[in-house]
């Protein structure tokens, strides 16, 4: 059997969603695929005063169902520039098993401190 | 070892357009019984889209270049060609991202590694061949 299709890229935008949750901390959560397309955004995302000024962030991936090394580049990115300053980046798991795969392949489960979901107070 | 589906799938060379690689692969697995195929699925999806972005974003494609997949799946393996005309691209020449440390680049290949069963690679003139090799009962990731 022979399929020989061209097939429209699927649907797939992340959206993103941050909430200031002290004088130097945020959430961000993210959900949908965090692909290559979509790392662009985050990192423009990260680069805006709100999050820049926040040490101590909150990564909530529990919604995040896709990611690649583009996405977790956008992270490594994110984790660098806080811990230069003293700072801190946290991930929320991934609830998907195909996204969670993916940080233990790399062992940036190892590397990032990762927790099950948001700390009291935190969730935006 | 019986055939059950072979497809061709050509992409532009940017990071929008390799999001048809799911739905394209999925096609193939379809076939397979539901377990299987979303397992077969969500391990050729990833490896195949990794191999995509690094020819997207380090080959150097000539202009109007596109990069043209193969698939061919059989009750034992799924094989996925991929063909592109940019630079040399030997993946035995990749090192392995140093063991937790964090770094930003280099985990594509890793990725993978850890997916596949076997990956080879050719190149024949002007052209790269990287072949992935996935048994369709794997179910162990090797880190």
């Amino acid at each position: 059997m022979t399929d020989d299709d061209r097939h429209a890229p699927t649907q797939g935008q992340l959206t993103f969603t941050v909430a200031s949750t002290g004088p130097d901390s945020a959430a961000l959560t993210l959900a949908g695929r965090f692909d290559a397309v979509e790392a662009v955004a985050v990192r423009e995302r990260l680069a805006q005063p709100d999050l820049t000024d926040a040490r101590h962030l909150v990564i909530d991936l529990r919604a995040v169902a896709f990611i690649d090394s583009a996405g977790l580049a956008a992270l490594a990115r994110a984790r660098r520039d806080r811990t230069l300053t003293g700072g801190s980046v946290t991930l929320v798991r991934p609830a998907s098993e195909d996204a969670m795969r993916v940080f233990r392949l790399t062992q940036f489960d190892e590397i990032f401190t990762m927790i099950d979901s948001p700390p009291a107070g935190t969730t935006s | 070892m019986t055939l059950i589906a072979r497809s061709q799938l050509l992409l532009e060379p940017n990071a929008l357009a390799a999001r048809a690689i799911g739905s394209w692969l999925r096609t193939a697995t379809d076939k397979l019984d539901s377990a299987a195929g979303e397992a077969l699925l969500s391990r050729a999806e990833l490896a195949v889209h990794e191999a995509c972005m690094n020819v997207i974003d380090h080959a150097h494609l000539p202009e109007g270049s596109q990069v043209e997949l193969n698939l061919r799946l059989t009750t034992e393996w799924l094989t996925v060609q991929i063909f592109d005309d940019g630079d040399v691209f030997d993946p035995a020449t990749i090192p392995t991202p140093a063991p937790r440390v964090l770094q930003e680049r280099g985990y594509g290949m890793k990725i993978i590694r850890s997916l596949v069963n076997h990956v080879s690679y050719r190149r024949i003139g002007s052209r790269n061949t990287l072949e992935l090799r996935i048994y369709v009962g794997s179910t162990d990731d090797r880190r």
